[in-house]
């Protein structure tokens, strides 16, 4: 097969289809055929109901309980780490001073951080907050500072004769050129706070997804577990098709908008 | 008027210095359209970066109407050979951009946009992005971005270096027309003998690390000049005369480094 080689929308649609519905078959055949036993492995019609039942015991109070952890930590997480990525990666006095800690954090796992966040701050939201802020952040603000520095240096130098001073070269050239690549690190970092949080309620929460994981774990209710789990996925699906429209619109001059 | 003076230029690699520019002297009167011709890698990108303004010289000074610079500075444009437009703008905020950043009020902006759009035939194009843009089209927007900022002095850098040798031409008589209507001073930096002959006023051949004056030809050609200028047998005379001096420039560098690396 030819490398990079573009393929209709249709015909990319169908294929998308037919690799979920392969994994669904697998799953079919396994449950209902009880080759697994149903307390390990439950069918497709079991996981269905036991979704129906989530639904009425209020379970979008828990999605929205997650989802607005989710945004927040994430917001104050880029607040910070987009301004801090964007000095990082373009002034080397602050290079020096920060990066190195800003890297020590980022090879601790955020899961590390969750028994101190517990005894500093409680089970309650800030805890949450923190848990993802300590995990999003060192990595957006490295990928924001490496998106920023890998800004042509022509674009500089032609702003710079077009005479832009040192504030118009930050917001009509650095930020704008290296816009698309944060887009994506957002996007990307979004997915991963999915983790944290949901880590974060198996922990110790008191509402959301990962707190009805644990509980459907301890009453041994797998059809809700599994449930849950296919929700989180279809939440990631849907937010990544949102980063992905939104970056058609935002960066319709990327070569990439073409094919995205 | 602008004066290049004893202008030299070291760069540190490691604990060896080299030296890009050796003490170059040039002065370029208002109006003039002057070429400078070298073997590829002989330093023309530090020289006209350092009349930009974006690098400073080792040693020497670049002096324009009596001013010494000190930096980039809206007298002097910068054309690239990548074009090297922002692609997140279209055209017509390509060609604003510098508008954009004083503060024009609109309307005398939107007029100016439009002379460009209308000189280079972009007009349809102007909502483009440059992605949708062929080469020729984009260098003609990045020569329009810079004369918008009614530059007295455009420095162009192997503007049509990247081009086919097609497009090349058409570009060639399009700086041209360009020229004899906007009159300003022009230093073309180029590799093609052919192309310096055809625009310019003045030739300065160079020689390779460091960059020196080897030879100035006067161009004798009357101007307009068109196209068919370049099948006649005068031009053809020029041309060899400065290829040769060029070749001999690059035999010169080969054996100097031979002569070097014994050493």
């Amino acid at each position: 097969m030819k490398i990079r080689q573009s393929i209709s929308k249709r015909h990319y649609i169908l294929l998308s289809i037919s690799g979920i519905f392969l994994v669904f078959l697998l799953w079919s055949f396994l449950s209902y055929s009880k080759l697994i036993t149903p307390i390990f492995l439950p069918s497709p019609t079991q996981v269905l109901y036991a979704a129906l039942i989530l639904f009425k015991d209020n379970l979008l109070y828990d999605i929205l309980a997650s989802s607005l952890r989710i945004i927040f930590g994430f917001v104050i997480a880029a607040a910070i780490s987009i301004p801090v990525g964007i000095i990082i990666g373009t002034q080397k006095r602050f290079e020096a001073f920060i990066e190195p800690t800003v890297s020590f954090i980022r090879y601790i796992p955020p899961s590390a951080f969750v028994p101190l966040s517990i005894l500093w701050f409680g089970i309650g939201e800030l805890e949450k907050y923190f848990v993802i802020f300590i995990g999003v952040a060192p990595y957006l603000i490295f990928f924001v500072a490496n998106a920023v520095s890998h800004v042509r240096q022509e674009f500089v130098d032609a702003g710079l004769t077009l005479r832009a001073n040192t504030k118009q070269i930050y917001t009509k050239i650095i930020i704008p050129s290296a816009m698309p690549q944060m887009w994506e690190a957002l996007q990307l970092m979004f997915s991963v706070a999915w983790t944290f949080i949901i880590f974060a309620e198996i922990i110790a929460a008191n509402s959301g997804l990962g707190s009805i994981l644990i509980k459907s774990q301890r009453f041994l209710k797998t059809d809700k577990a599994i449930a849950i789990v296919i929700i989180i996925g279809l939440l990631g699906l849907i937010t990544d098709f949102l980063f992905k429209i939104t970056y058609k619109m935002f960066f319709p001059w990327t070569e990439k908008s073409r094919y995205a | 008027m602008l004066k290049l003076k004893n202008i030299s230029k070291t760069y540190n690699s490691g604990k060896e210095q080299v030296e890009v520019v050796s003490n170059l002297s040039l002065e370029v009167r208002d109006k003039q359209f002057v070429a400078l011709v070298g073997p590829s890698g002989c330093g023309k990108t530090t020289f006209l970066k350092i009349i930009a303004g974006l690098l400073a010289p080792t040693y020497g000074e670049v002096i324009l109407d009596r001013e010494k610079i000190l930096g980039p500075g809206k007298d002097r444009g910068l054309i690239f050979q990548n074009f090297n437009l922002f692609p997140w703008l279209t055209v017509s905020k390509n060609i604003s951009f510098g508008l954009d950043l004083q503060k024009l009020d609109s309307k005398k902006k939107e007029e100016i946009v439009n002379h460009y759009l209308r000189i280079t035939g972009l007009k349809d194009f102007a909502e483009f992005y440059p992605k949708n843009l062929s080469g020729g089209m984009q260098q003609r927007v990045a020569i329009a971005r810079t004369l918008a900022n009614n530059p007295k002095i455009i420095l162009m850098d192997e503007p049509f270096g990247s081009l086919d040798s097609q497009t090349r031409s058409q570009m060639q008589e399009f700086l041209i027309d360009l020229w004899e209507t906007e009159r300003k001073t022009i230093i073309f930096v180029t590799h093609n003998v052919g192309e310096a002959i055809f625009l310019a006023d003045k030739i300065y051949v160079l020689t390779k690390r460091p960059m020196r004056i080897k030879k100035i030809f006067k161009v004798p050609f009357l101007r307009p000049r068109k196209h068919a200028l370049k099948r006649t047998k005068d031009f053809f005379a020029s041309e060899s005369k400065i290829t040769q001096e060029l070749d001999m420039t690059n035999d010169l560098t080969k054996a100097l480094t031979i002569f070097n690396t014994d050493i």
